[in-house]
């Protein structure tokens, strides 16, 4: 292949969406031409930094005016007919009972304050959505050596995967998500007909995470935290063999 | 209630992943965040139709209509598809440092500027899968444009920024991080 051919289909190459042959093509194009494997790699890098530096976070309190907004439109739906609607008789005593703490601050701690921890709550949701929606793996794979790569470009950490399907944990695959207002790996495993959800990020040594387990709403977590990083497993798996699949993980 | 907790647990941990698209379309953080809010209230009263299908393209979508609805009616001027999309993306000839390797590290403001150049049709396309890692099949959904043009304008996104930075590198010699 001519060099100006392969490197104008570096970008789909890239993002393996070539078919299979002109894949294998372009690879070994690539093995043999320095400069096209160094265009490449310019494309690599750069999608790196924009992952990694060049990324927009939502400023603090989006979440809280979305779900205002949303409270208010609930509240204008509502409108038509309120004497009739419980909805509304709840909701007017709710924002009563809203009006009558003292500002933004108030009410924030007042929506966080009781109920389960964020990052617990995080966790939960991304397991639940997991399961939802036809999302629950990005990159589907028995083999170790498959999903760690992928999590490489898109992390800037790497997640520990590790294959247990003799000790009947098999490993179906990897995802990225969101926790704790971070991007995270997900890394699933299947022990019978049961989906494990393992996030994994690197810990903050400032704000060290205790190990613990919980359930809550028929799902099992454990969290623990090893080699600098803090796993945290749920399932709808009993606890015990939880407690079995976090010794052989924490063990390997 | 349930109905708005349900969609709160689907849609809310997108927030940060929407603002960005957001914010890369209309280039401004005020506006953006008028869009991300503006795109939920929508998603919301939609969401009697939503049937499980994945969240985020559905929610991206709407997000991206609402940046670019931003955009017309602030009638800023915004490039569209150029008219040599359809031309050979052969981006890579002809300049003549195109041979040279970028330096060791990436310098992240020269990302950023030059993905704040790059035009519209591509800057989505781009933020899309380089920083969201969506599937084409996805940005296709989003952009409600064949995947073959997902992949055309994807190309030549890279290639322009590729370039771009080529081009700061060489203005303020090899100063990257």
């Amino acid at each position: 292949m001519r060099c100006e051919d392969v490197q104008n289909e570096l970008s789909p190459y890239l993002d393996g969406a070539l078919p299979i042959e002109q894949q294998k093509a372009i690879g070994s194009h690539l093995e043999a031409c320095r400069r096209c494997a160094a265009h490449l790699d310019d494309y690599r890098r750069i999608g790196r930094t924009l992952r990694e530096k060049v990324i927009e976070r939502a400023p603090a309190g989006l979440q809280e005016r979305i779900r205002a907004e949303l409270e208010k439109e609930e509240h204008e739906q509502s409108r038509g007919a309120p004497w009739q609607s419980r909805r509304f008789i709840a909701q007017a005593a709710a924002l009563l009972l809203v009006a009558g703490l003292s500002g933004a601050g108030g009410w924030i701690a007042a929506t966080t304050g009781s109920r389960t921890p964020p990052l617990a709550h995080d966790v939960m949701t991304a397991h639940v959505r997991s399961l939802l929606q036809d999302n629950l793996m990005q990159v589907a794979s028995s083999d170790q050596h498959t999903v760690k790569p992928w999590f490489a470009g898109r992390l800037d950490f790497a997640p520990p995967v590790q294959d247990l399907a003799t000790q009947g944990f098999a490993l179906k695959g990897g995802r990225l998500d969101y926790v704790g207002s971070r991007r995270v790996a997900a890394v699933i495993y299947m022990r019978r007909q049961h989906v494990i959800n393992v996030f994994t990020w690197p810990s903050d040594p400032s704000h060290p995470l205790p190990s613990l387990s919980q359930s809550s709403n028929g799902y099992n977590s454990v969290r623990w935290t090893s080699g600098g990083m803090v796993y945290w497993a749920v399932s709808d798996l009993n606890m015990k063999e939880l407690g079995e699949f976090q010794a052989l993980l924490s063990a390997a | 209630m349930a109905q708005q907790s349900r969609f709160e647990e689907l849609a809310l941990p997108y927030r940060d992943a929407a603002y960005n698209l957001a914010y890369w379309i209309v280039r401004n953080s005020d506006d953006a965040e008028d869009v991300v809010q503006d795109a939920y209230l929508r998603a919301y009263r939609a969401f009697n139709g939503f049937r499980g299908e994945e969240m985020r393209p559905w929610l991206f979508a709407i997000v991206r209509h609402c940046a670019y609805r931003l955009l017309k009616v602030r009638k800023r001027t915004y490039d569209l598809v150029p008219l040599d999309e359809t031309n050979s993306p052969d981006v890579a000839s002809g300049d003549p440092s195109a041979e040279d390797t970028l330096v060791e590290a990436v310098n992240a403001q020269h990302v950023r500027a030059a993905l704040a150049e790059l035009p519209l049709a591509y800057r989505d396309v781009v933020v899309l899968r380089e920083m969201e890692s969506l599937s084409y099949s996805e940005i296709a959904e989003i952009t409600g444009v064949p995947i073959g043009t997902v992949m055309s304008r994807l190309s030549r996104g890279r290639a322009l920024l590729r370039k771009a930075m080529k081009g700061r590198e060489t203005e303020s010699g090899s100063d990257a991080l």
